[in-house]
């Protein structure tokens, strides 16, 4: 017997809105049906960027600093910075450690010059921002590894951008999410797709996490 | 037992005990008025069709055979000639999935009746494609010209019955008791019945396997 050989599988969104119809016992038909479904989908992934971090949403940012400068934005889609780092013209990295806001305010002179060797970052609207301290003194290179919102649904041609992981979450979810608006369907059929959505997510949540060892070493004095 | 066109007006002639020529005169209405709530009322292979379509490269527009009735499915030819199924939408549904039916283009996916003549597909077609369509037509009926139809072989009894009762409508009250129309209404009941029975272990059952294949569909309401 033959197999098919290809890992592709990727459903558009189109197909992805007809799965969870499907789940909710409602052929998808009209225009208004894949409008909503869309919508639905944005803020389930939103609903993910919340949730914390997705391994796949994680890349690295760098930003020259400029002599003087304490403040650096930080534009959407990126959400927060998990780990920053300030890189001389060696290439050497020398870790920032990230304080509160308050600490931040804390400091006395916010223009010191010297080395940064922490940072703070006040969470906007639609953007963020960095805040150096010390300020740099001279220019190097900001580096984060930061963590940013999940791609729009988009066109209805479009995958969406999650590791194929995530699509039993993603189906069980936004079925989850067309339900809850189906007024005529049963309550006991929504606890049964509430059920299977948290069960998908509980799932990729375990599989998607970092598999490098976490050593703990307890401080003897 | 069949009937032909001139046996079947003279049954109804004899049924409804009319020989009038006026009656006589609206004989060939009163089948034809009989037929076509027949096949409203029934899904049969009998009146199933396919026909090859052209689609065109860059025009969303496909006319439909003007024989159609209502779709059953429509596949197009892909590379190496493989069939790819269409699935049947509302034209809401290809308007908002392909907004920009003018200039984009790609493998149509989906396809919905823009209006009676006239399918659109979606993505607007990239090249152009063969395409199979299964559908419902209304056969001919019965006529002088046509002598026998299928309906008039194989389901003589729903034919007449239905006719009574078109033929009762146009006799009016004074002329057909209440209690022959109950009759013939209750007889044209239990022969589409008994033709969606025979319909469905023809299309679902053999020797080896007297269960339903797949998902029976939902039985056609009668008009009673």
């Amino acid at each position: 017997m033959a197999t098919s050989g290809t890992y592709t599988f990727n459903p558009p969104a189109d197909e992805i809105i007809e799965e969870a119809f499907d789940r909710v016992g409602i052929e998808v038909r009209g225009a208004y049906q894949l409008k909503t479904a869309r919508r639905s989908l944005n803020l389930l992934l939103t609903e993910w960027s919340n949730r914390g971090i997705n391994l796949w949403t994680i890349s690295e940012l760098t930003i020259p600093t400029v002599i003087g400068t304490a403040t650096y934005t930080l534009s959407s889609p990126y959400i927060d910075i998990i780990d920053a780092a300030i890189r001389d013209s060696a290439s050497n990295d020398t870790e920032l450690d990230r304080i509160s806001l308050s600490s931040y305010q804390g400091f006395t002179k916010k223009t010191t010059a010297g080395q940064p060797n922490s940072y703070a970052i006040l969470r906007g609207l639609t953007s963020s921002t960095i805040y150096l301290w010390p300020t740099p003194s001279t220019v190097q290179t900001l580096v984060t590894w930061t963590f940013k919102y999940i791609e729009d649904a988009g066109a209805y041609t479009n995958t969406i951008a999650v590791p194929r992981r995530f699509l039993p979450a993603l189906h069980s979810g936004l079925a989850y999410y067309i339900g809850m608006k189906t007024p005529e369907l049963p309550l006991e059929k929504l606890a049964v797709l509430k059920a299977a959505y948290m069960e998908d997510l509980e799932k990729a949540i375990e599989e998607d996490r970092e598999r490098g060892s976490l050593y703990i070493i307890p401080r003897l004095c | 037992m069949s009937y032909t066109y001139a046996t079947l007006r003279t049954e109804i002639a004899d049924w409804l005990e009319n020989d009038s020529t006026e009656f006589s005169g609206k004989l060939d209405n009163i089948i034809m008025l009989g037929e076509t709530r027949l096949m409203r009322d029934l899904n049969l292979l009998a009146f199933r069709k396919t026909s090859a379509a052209a689609l065109v490269a860059g025009d969303p527009f496909v006319p439909k055979p003007l024989d159609f009735v209502t779709p059953r499915f429509f596949f197009i030819y892909g590379t190496n000639n493989d069939r790819l199924s269409l699935t049947l939408k509302d034209v809401s549904f290809v308007t908002e999935y392909w907004n920009d039916r003018a200039t984009d283009t790609g493998t149509p996916k989906y396809y919905a009746n823009w209006d009676h003549d006239t399918f659109i597909v979606c993505p607007t077609p990239d090249i152009a494609y063969t395409a199979e369509l299964g559908y419902n037509v209304r056969p001919a009926g019965l006529s002088a010209g046509n002598t026998t139809t299928w309906l008039s072989v194989n389901a003589p009894d729903a034919l007449l019955y239905v006719c009574l009762l078109e033929g009762a409508k146009f006799m009016k009250e004074a002329q057909v008791s209440p209690a022959s129309i109950q009759l013939w209404q209750a007889s044209y009941g239990e022969a589409l019945d008994r033709l969606r029975g025979e319909e469905h272990f023809e299309v679902n059952t053999d020797d080896l396997r007297e269960t339903t294949i797949g998902r029976q569909k939902s039985p056609v309401p009668v008009n009673k």
